[in-house]
């Protein structure tokens, strides 16, 4: 399934063991010392580690090829959880996901607003509890919290100690993360990025933004600002940006973009019912009511999309150029509703130039745009507290280390 | 307002098949829009199986974590409804529910006519569907509205029963194209079964839509997204979201809740339907 196993710096081989079972889905002992490059002997002996720490089961054998079958490996998806959070200013969206990064509840509650942070945080750790409670797992099992943060519109929580604070209110660990990084994690371990070595997830939520995972590792950049999608520029003479730049794609066709288009298309606000006045919904919900509109077939609300589609791929074939990208998947609450509007527009932007030899990108839909972020944040936990890498390899990215051949496993 | 302000849903199904369900997540968009107007939320919680659903909702009661409870998929001989009953939640069904508790149907007789007049009026005649799980009430209601209406119509029609899954909707698919006679239409009753199916038809290499049309039900990216694009019947699935949490938040409030219906879905014709192809022309009198 995934060559980048043998070539991530995990912290441990314990970890490398476990990190190959959940890139494969299932896989035999065979298959791990194929993937992982370990002798025999260490496989058996991790694996009998793992499976006494109720974290890896045996699920039935493979099918036979001649000689005897084997016993397949996979995670034991109920040994644990994560608690991910996607805090933004209008909605705090919750979920509790399972080992392999799979959502089993969901809640969406009002958003931070105006709030003071200590309030926040005291209602974060309420709701959390709540959470655990209403699907009924044990405390213990839950394996700690992973943030996703505020956009840059949120002054009050600057130089507020926000992971330590909600550390000491949930007594669980924390992990904090931006949207696109988080979104793009929770991608690779739900195994969305398949067998690719680079990757991305393109977020739309009320901005964009791109997470990239290289060689099965998030790359931030040394500040943290590696795939800022958004800011590509899409024409020089365009509108100023809030980032004080001109015509960044998320000012000429980013959500908030395509929605101040809507609204001021009085005909188009009727066809699709946006609220004019102080009854005027979030960017969000109008982005969505908009897109609704256009899957219906509504002819303005659709060419109001596809106009910002190719905007968004042209940004995109930017990236994709840059980064030598395999494999790109469209995530966010923007996407989940207009994902098969954009989808298409993107892959003719990606692939429309047949001149020219460069290699096919494959573009996907995450199959959990709604819930990405606050999927990918508890997926950091998952990483962080299963799978860790080396000390000092999380930032700045192992880009300046030689890639190892890659070594593909039977499993 | 009430204790939580939450309101409870549980999916029984196993957690990987959520994501690949545009379908639920739009339809709790459409509950969880409606509700936050009024400070509410819905709790969504996926479990494996029957039993693990009906414990969600003794600890739910127990714990007083939700005011109400929106429950889908209802069953033939449904005993969630009594049982929530019996626990003090008050619970609004998506789709048929026995007389008396709060409900949004879907107009599944009529849509069913709809799918089929479509398929008669492109010349179709050996129609086949692959329905959902036989438990499932609307499925129940969906095939006695087929059979009814091919009857009328004097045509045959063909069903066989998947569970939803991609991989039920190959296989049914295959072994109804492996048949002496096979369909030249299929219709499915979700997205999944319906790529699948178009992909398996693909593969045994059959050219879509000329040598077989097939109509998916639940409109969803997958759907437009396909190749070609299939037709299928679609329902305003935010817009059933929010019929149902208005008819929760009645409940909620303690007022009478009736009844309601969702609009009949209509056909959305994409490029998996046309008139079927000349090897089963000859099958015609
Ligand atoms: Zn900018």
């Amino acid at each position: 399934m995934s060559g980048q196993v043998a070539s991530k710096p995990h912290a441990s081989s314990k970890a490398a063991v476990l990190d190959a079972i959940r890139a494969a889905g299932t896989i035999s002992r065979v298959g791990l010392i194929n993937a992982t490059g370990f002798t025999a002997p260490t496989i058996s002996n991790l694996v009998r580690k793992l499976i006494n720490e109720g974290l890896v089961v045996e699920t039935g054998r493979a099918e036979s090829t001649g000689g005897k079958r084997r016993i397949l490996l996979q995670l034991n998806h109920a040994a644990r959880y994560a608690v991910g959070v996607h805090l933004d200013d209008g909605v705090l969206t919750y979920v509790l996901t399972n080992l392999a990064g799979v959502a089993v509840a969901r809640i969406a509650r009002p958003g931070a607003g105006a709030e003071e942070p200590p309030g926040v945080v005291a209602r974060i750790a309420a709701e959390i509890a709540t959470l655990i409670e209403s699907v009924g797992v044990e405390r213990a099992r839950v394996l700690g919290l992973g943030l996703v943060l505020p956009g840059p519109s949120m002054r009050q929580w600057e130089g507020f100690p926000l992971g330590p604070e909600l550390e000491r209110a949930t007594t669980l660990p924390v992990v904090l993360d931006n949207d696109a990084t988080a979104a793009a994690l929770g991608e690779h371990w739900a195994g969305g990025f398949g067998a690719a070595s680079a990757a991305a997830a393109l977020y739309m939520g009320s901005g964009i933004g791109a997470g990239l995972v290289l060689n099965g590792i998030t790359y931030r950049g040394p500040r943290g600002n590696a795939g800022e999608l958004g800011h590509i520029c899409v024409h020089a003479d365009g509108p100023r940006c809030w980032c004080g730049a001109r015509g960044c794609v998320e000012a000429v066709a980013g959500p908030a973009a395509v929605v101040t288009a809507g609204r001021a298309d009085a005909s188009l606000a009727r066809a699709v019912g946006l609220r004019g006045g102080a009854e005027q919904s979030s960017v969000a919900t109008d982005f969505a009511t908009i897109s609704r509109a256009a899957r219906r077939g509504e002819p303005r609300a659709l060419a109001l999309l596809e106009s910002s589609a190719r905007y968004v791929g042209t940004a995109t074939r930017t990236l994709v150029n840059i980064m030598d990208l395999e494999v790109v998947v469209l995530t966010g609450p923007s996407f989940a509703v207009a994902g098969s509007v954009y989808l298409p527009v993107v892959r003719q932007e990606l692939h429309g130039f047949p001149a020219r030899s460069a290699p096919t990108v494959d573009v996907r839909l995450s199959r959990s745009a709604a819930t990405a972020c606050a999927i990918g944040a508890a997926t950091l936990v998952l990483e962080s507290e299963l799978v860790p890498l080396r000390q000092g390899l999380r930032l700045p990215g192992p880009l300046d280390s030689e890639p190892v051949p890659v070594t593909e496993p039977a499993g | 307002m009430g204790a939580t302000s939450a309101v409870g849903l549980v999916l029984a199904r196993p957690p990987r098949l959520l994501g690949a369900e545009p379908f639920f997540m739009e339809f709790i968009a459409g509950i969880e829009e409606r509700l936050a107007e009024h400070g509410r939320s819905v709790l969504l919680h996926i479990v494996a199986n029957h039993s693990a659903e009906i414990a969600a909702y003794r600890r739910w009661a127990q714990q007083q974590l939700v005011d109400a409870v929106v429950l889908v998929n209802p069953t033939v001989d449904d005993t969630r409804p009594a049982i929530l009953g019996e626990l003090g939640l008050p619970v609004v069904v998506a789709g048929e529910a026995a007389a008396g508790t709060p409900a949004v149907r879907r107009d599944d007789v009529g849509s069913v006519r709809a799918a089929l007049a479509h398929l008669l009026d492109l010349g179709h005649r050996r129609i086949a569907r692959v329905s959902g799980p036989e438990t499932l009430r609307h499925t129940r209601t969906r095939t006695a509205a087929l059979l009814k209406a091919v009857r009328s119509a004097g045509v045959t029609a063909e069903l066989v029963a998947g569970d939803y899954s991609e991989e039920s909707g190959a296989k049914l698919t295959t072994v109804l194209l492996g048949r002496p006679e096979p369909p030249s239409a299929i219709i499915y009753d979700n997205d999944l079964m319906a790529l699948a199916g178009l992909n398996a038809a693909k593969e045994l290499g059959l050219e879509i839509p000329r040598d077989l049309s097939l109509i998916a039900w639940d409109d969803s990216s997958l759907c437009r997204l396909a190749s070609p694009p299939l037709t299928t019947m679609s329902l305003d699935v935010h817009l059933f979201g929010d019929l149902v949490a208005e008819s929760v938040l009645r409940l909620i409030e303690g007022q009478p809740v009736a009844q309601r219906w969702c609009a009949t879905e209509s056909v959305v014709a994409r490029g998996t339907t046309a008139a079927p192809g000349p090897q089963h022309r000859t099958h015609l009198t």
